[in-house]
């Protein structure tokens, strides 16, 4: 028993807390760079702890790039995304996990293969499409194609959730007088709720840290998502390393916080997958 | 309802040519609700899914234009001119180590990390939340902080190498074609490790504890507990969460743009990354399509084989 006491510290010290030290370090990374100034920035050799620190950088960041515009940018697509997966998954995925009908089997298994091609292939073939019809530039479009790639993964998720819940209650509304709908609007949806939210979280964030699609598709500055605002940033001038961490840092609280709220659920839904 | 779908499915004589309308008919008659529930998904995916694979193919098999558009039958014209590109070569390799060296490393990292994790300790909870932030933070974000980490004068990981003593240089690890490769592959390491360690944790937590029991009375010591018990436990979602590592690894773009962009030389290259740059920087649509329909190809007979392995040797 000493031992295996003994075992557990030690391995927690020479892996467990070096590992969390690595997974965590480009986030006190931007955290560091984000309080310094450009003096400290571009010296030799670095610090690590500001010794001037700053908030100016959070000040002027927003005037350097149109930040703001790339955070409403960003909350769109995000909200495009919830939307149009709750829209388009709910509903599937209630009628797969309810029903067993004829074409079932071959739906979640086609959900699967779509999983199978690269992200890219459909880009190649959207963009023809998007630029014939004049839809550069659209935010919608975007959130319309990354939604309909994490669709698949998304309905999986929600017949997990669905099927958790038992019939029964909605053969006890149904008896009430209930119609089919009816039953899943009044009984199903609220006990799923936690599900739904987790799985609308998971789009939203999904949206948020969208990079791809966007980057082919939006070519004005005004409409890019922060992932893509903050790339050409760094792309076009003399990289200004304190303002780009800056911005940085604010797009990625938002996602790990929003990521935090849900975690386990989702956890849970993603087990729940990789079981059957 | 139930019953009568199965029954068409499976009545072999149902489903002759001739009766084969008739009883789609028929199902979709007395079972239309669920039916009715899938129309708007099947929609989407035929408009943003399928329709672009399709046009992907075709374009794959066609002469194109600087828009990508198929403006005649090519046959194998594309393939051709895909094998002839004095990349390729280096690209396929490239892929190969990056998906499958990053994968086999994601696992080796984070089977320990749950182990340890898994055991109480004062901090479990926050050690969790840290765990997962590398898995909610934006990718591409994240790829461009690990690009200045790697910057060569100011970077973090040259300071923290030289205040450790452990070299004094300051290394220029993103131009230099092998160490650039090394970083990218990583940083998708880094990357995953968040959804493996987390999917490993929920496996052994779902272990029933009664089976240590046994052993603990025969006296097993704690590496035949871990050897014989607990991996064959982690055997199923270890299968399935590697293969789906596998398949994410081979999409990967957001790790390597935002890095290096393929540079230097196309030596951080992967096929998605060279295939974004033939469509969109040298307008080769038709070599990228051919690329595209390749590497889908391999996906899926990969996964088939894959998946036949594993339900084969478990009988």
């Amino acid at each position: 028993m000493q031992r295996i006491q003994w075992f557990k510290w030690l391995s927690l010290v020479l892996y467990g807390i070096p590992m969390l030290l690595i997974l965590v370090f480009p986030f006190i990374v931007m955290v560091s760079t984000s309080f310094k100034t450009l003096e400290e920035v571009s010296q030799i050799p670095p610090t690590f702890i500001p010794r001037n620190a700053t908030l100016e950088n959070y000040r002027e960041v927003w005037n350097i790039i149109p930040l703001a515009a790339h955070f409403r940018n960003s909350f769109l697509l995000g909200v495009g995304e919830t939307f149009l997966i709750m829209v388009l998954g709910v509903p599937a995925a209630y009628a797969l996990a309810r029903f067993r009908f004829a074409g079932r089997q071959p739906y979640l298994i086609f959900l699967l293969v779509t999983q199978m091609f690269p992200a890219i292939v459909v880009v190649l073939g959207v963009f023809r499409v998007v630029v014939a019809l004049g839809l550069l530039n659209n935010l919608a479009v975007v959130a319309a194609t990354a939604a309909s790639f994490s669709l698949a993964f998304c309905i999986w998720l929600l017949v997990g959730y669905f099927s958790a819940i038992p019939p029964e209650i909605e053969e006890a509304a149904m008896m009430d007088g209930d119609s089919r709908l009816g039953a899943m609007i009044k009984m199903t949806l609220p006990l799923s709720w936690p599900g739904l939210v987790a799985v609308g979280v998971f789009a939203f964030m999904d949206g948020w840290n969208e990079f791809l699609f966007s980057l082919t598709f939006i070519s004005n500055e005004e409409m890019m998502p922060l992932t893509v605002g903050l790339f050409r940033f760094i792309s076009r001038f003399q990289i200004q390393w304190h303002h780009l961490m800056t911005g940085s840092l604010l797009a990625t609280v938002v996602a790990v916080a929003l990521f935090m709220t849900v975690q386990d659920k989702l956890t849970r839904g993603m087990l729940a997958i990789s079981e059957k | 309802m139930t019953a009568i779908a199965e029954e068409i499915v499976s009545d072999p004589a149902l489903s002759a040519r001739g009766n084969i309308w008739r009883s789609i008919a028929r199902e979709l008659k007395e079972n239309h609700f669920p039916y009715l529930l899938l129309i708007p998904s099947i929609l989407c995916f035929i408009a943003l899914v399928i329709y672009p694979l399709a046009s992907t193919i075709i374009g794959a098999f066609s002469k194109t234009d600087t828009v990508g558009r198929a403006v005649e039958f090519g046959a194998l014209l594309n393939f051709r001119e895909l094998v002839r590109d004095r990349y390729i070569l280096n690209i396929t390799i490239q892929t190969a180590i990056f998906v499958f060296g990053s994968v086999a490393l994601t696992v080796v990292l984070s089977l320990p990390l749950a182990l340890i994790l898994n055991q109480r300790f004062p901090g479990a909870a926050l050690a969790r939340a840290l765990l997962l932030m590398p898995w909610a933070a934006p990718l591409a974000i994240s790829a461009m902080t690990w690009r200045w980490i790697f910057h060569d004068q100011l970077g973090a990981l040259n300071y923290v190498l030289n205040t450790l003593n452990i070299t004094q240089a300051r290394i220029a690890w993103l131009s230099d074609p092998v160490l650039a490769f090394i970083c990218v592959i990583f940083v998708e390491v880094w990357s995953s490790i968040p959804f493996m360690t987390i999917m490993f944790l929920a496996g052994l937590q779902s272990i029933p504890p009664h089976i240590y029991d046994a052993a603990k009375m025969d006296g097993a010591n704690a590496w035949h507990e871990f050897w014989d018990m607990t991996l064959p436990q982690l055997k199923r979602i270890t299968t399935i969460v590697t293969l789906l590592s596998i398949i994410w690894a081979f999409r990967s773009f957001n790790v390597i743009w935002p890095m290096t962009q393929g540079n230097p030389f196309f030596r951080t290259d992967n096929s998605v990354t060279y295939l974004y740059k033939l469509a969109f920087r040298s307008l080769s649509f038709g070599e990228g399509y051919a690329l595209a329909f390749a590497t889908f190809v391999f996906l899926l007979i990969f996964s088939v084989v894959y998946t036949r392995v594993l339900r084969s040797e478990e009988g």
